[in-house]
Formats: structure tokens, sequence, C-alpha cells
């Protein structure tokens, strides 16, 4: 039945959707946000006719979908401020602390493509599908990201 | 871009790679390092473990048992009445009462049997008896009124007759059942009278 596959795609794949949206708009509040509406759309494109290929890449797909609408609203209730920002630094920082941080400073796309295969786990093909790319594309991006995580994160450069 | 720690970042993720040319990014210990450290920048997403609270997926399994209650239908939530033994919904049930209602109306009504008159006595309607002893011809009495531009020859202007042609009362069928009203007034047509010239008047 429908109902118990909206219930196991909740039970199977929230978690990692949430640590998915969390890293990549950097806010618990929007995370929290953004996977409720995820998973009201999938209860409701499964009414309809359930999902279009794996469920995974349909279920993170959707999520990408509502952090790109997000980051547009986001963007036309920003005021341009004169002031430069001044960025803080934390000295002792968790692993999460860290992790997140060096993401930020990632491109959205080198963002997005690394999380999608490291908290979302898929494949190279099911990314491109997501991102609207190549697998080609998909492979140069993961492994640009993970030097860059390697120097910030490892070498501490 | 090192092509070597490409194959190794794609081999570490499951992707098909040429073996051999892995084998050959392995040898190196450069090849070594970035596979020790990609490995690590696994383990440290992976410890990552932020999870959402709880307030977060209450509202979803709120959606999920919705769902559940509206797959459940129109029919099983509508109401349901007995109806000749089966049961209907009670929308069905209720279109089918007006339906019989109406129809038994229509019936009621175009039936002939079910026609019945108005019994209302009328001047044009009624038929008229002359009056016991008026010869033939001054039973030749219109009883409606004079048509303009009838082709009826004028009329004959004559005296009066003390005999008057009175209107009567409709004979109705002996089955009618309805309550045949009182006149209100009568009509008294004297034969005779110029009903153009003189309007009417006696003289």
């Amino acid at each position: 039945m429908a109902t118990s596959t909206a219930e196991d795609l909740f039970g199977r794949h929230y978690r990692d959707l949430y640590r998915f949206l969390l890293r990549m708009s950097g806010r618990r509040d929007v995370a929290d946000d953004l996977v409720q509406e995820v998973f009201l759309r999938v209860v409701r494109a499964l009414q309809d006719g359930g999902p279009v290929g794996h469920e995974r890449g349909w279920i993170f797909s959707i999520a990408r979908n509502l952090l790109a609408d997000q980051h547009r609203r986001i963007r036309h209730e920003v005021v341009v401020v004169d002031e430069p920002v001044e960025q803080v630094k934390q000295a002792t920082q968790g692993l999460s602390a860290r992790l997140g941080e060096s993401l930020a400073l990632l491109a959205e796309a080198d963002r997005e493509v690394f999380l999608l295969r490291e908290v979302g786990g898929l494949s190279y093909k099911e990314i491109a599908d997501v991102c609207r790319c190549t697998t080609e594309a998909v492979r140069c991006r993961l492994h640009r990201t993970r030097e860059t995580l390697r120097t910030i994160l490892i070498d501490g450069r | 871009m090192n092509n070597q720690e490409e194959i190794i970042s794609a081999a570490l993720d499951g992707e098909q790679v040429n073996v051999q040319e892995l084998a050959r990014a392995l040898q190196t210990a450069e090849g070594r390092e970035t596979l020790a450290a990609f490995t690590m920048l696994r383990a440290m997403t992976a410890a990552d473990n932020d999870t959402p609270a709880v307030a977060t997926w209450s509202p979803v399994t709120m959606a999920v048992r919705l769902q559940k209650q509206s797959q459940a239908g129109w029919l099983r939530s509508a109401r349901w009445l007995p109806l000749a033994g089966y049961r209907v919904p009670a929308a069905l049930a209720a279109t089918i009462a007006v339906a019989a209602v109406a129809l038994s109306f229509w019936l009621g009504t175009e039936w002939p049997g079910g026609r019945q008159s108005t019994g209302t006595a009328t001047a044009r309607s009624g038929s008229v008896r002359p009056a016991p002893g008026s010869t033939d011809s001054q039973r030749k009495v219109s009883a409606a009124a004079p048509e303009q531009g009838s082709t009826a020859g004028t009329p004959r202007p004559c005296t009066p007759s003390p005999d008057a042609l009175t209107v009567t009362q409709p004979r109705l069928a002996p089955t009618a059942a309805a309550v045949i009203p009182k006149p209100t007034r009568f009509l008294k047509f004297v034969t005779g009278v110029d009903w153009e010239t003189t309007n009417g008047d006696m003289q």
C-alpha cells in the first residue's frame, strides 16, 4: 500500500536527508522545514503515482529543488548592506562544526555533489540525474571537492 | 588535475575504473596518502551525526496518517442507507427519492385520467340553452362578444323578445370530482339587438 511505503521511505531516508539539507543550508531551522516539506511532497506524489526512478535519488531531487527555491526566497529577502560582514572564527570546534565550516567555504555545486555522495549515498549516475549534469562532471567535481576539504581539514592549510 | 587521484576517488565510491591504472596509482606514496585522506574524510562525514528534532518529523507522520484516512476514499466515509434491501450512499438515495417524486407528479398531470375540469362557468365556454318557447332564429345567438372585422352578416334589427336566453352552467361529467362553484353573475342575451350601432342599449 502507498501509505506504508511513505512511512518506510520516511524511516529509511529522513536522517540522511536532514543531514544533507543541514549541511547545504547551514541552518537547522531551514533543514527542519525542508525535511517536512520534502516528505509531505513524497506523500502527495505517492498518492498520484509513486516515485520516478530510484527512490533515494527521487527524494534528494525533491530536496534539491526545494533548496533552490529556498535560496531564491532568501536572496530576494536579503537587504544589501554596505558594511563588511565580520567573519567569526571559533578556536575550539567540534568535528561537526569544523566540517560545516569547511563545507560552507565550498562552491554550492561542489558542496551539493559531495553531500549527495557522502550523506545521500547516491551513485554517480544518480547524482548526475539529480544535478542534471554528466557523470564525468560529477566525478571531476567530487575529486576537486575532496582535495579542497583534505587541504582544509586534514592538512590544515 | 591529478588523474591518479581522480581514479582513487572514483574507486572509493565504487565506480568502475581501470584496474591497472588504479594499481599504478596505489603503488606511489602520493596515491596511498590520497586514499588515506579521502577515507578519513568519509569517516568524518559519517561521524557527523546531526539528526532532526522530534518536532521535525511528527508533522510528517501526521501527514502519513492523514493520507491513510484519505485513501479510505469517499465510499468509506459516506453514509449508507438501506434501500430496498441494498445499501446505497445517502446522496444516491436522496437523488432517487427526488426523481421518484418528480416522476409521480409528471404522471399525475399527464395521465388522461388524472386531468380535472375546472368547472368554472364562463359565458364563452358555456352552452346556450334557448329559453323554452323561443324560435329557431332566436336561438341563433352568439354567446361571444361581437368580433371586429367579422365576416358575418350584420345583425338583423328586430324587436327584442321578452324571452331571454340565459347561459346555463355547463353540464359536467358525472365522474367529475371537483366542486362546482356557484355562478357569480348571469348574462342576458336578447335576440335582435344591434350591437354595433346601439352598443347593446335596449330601445
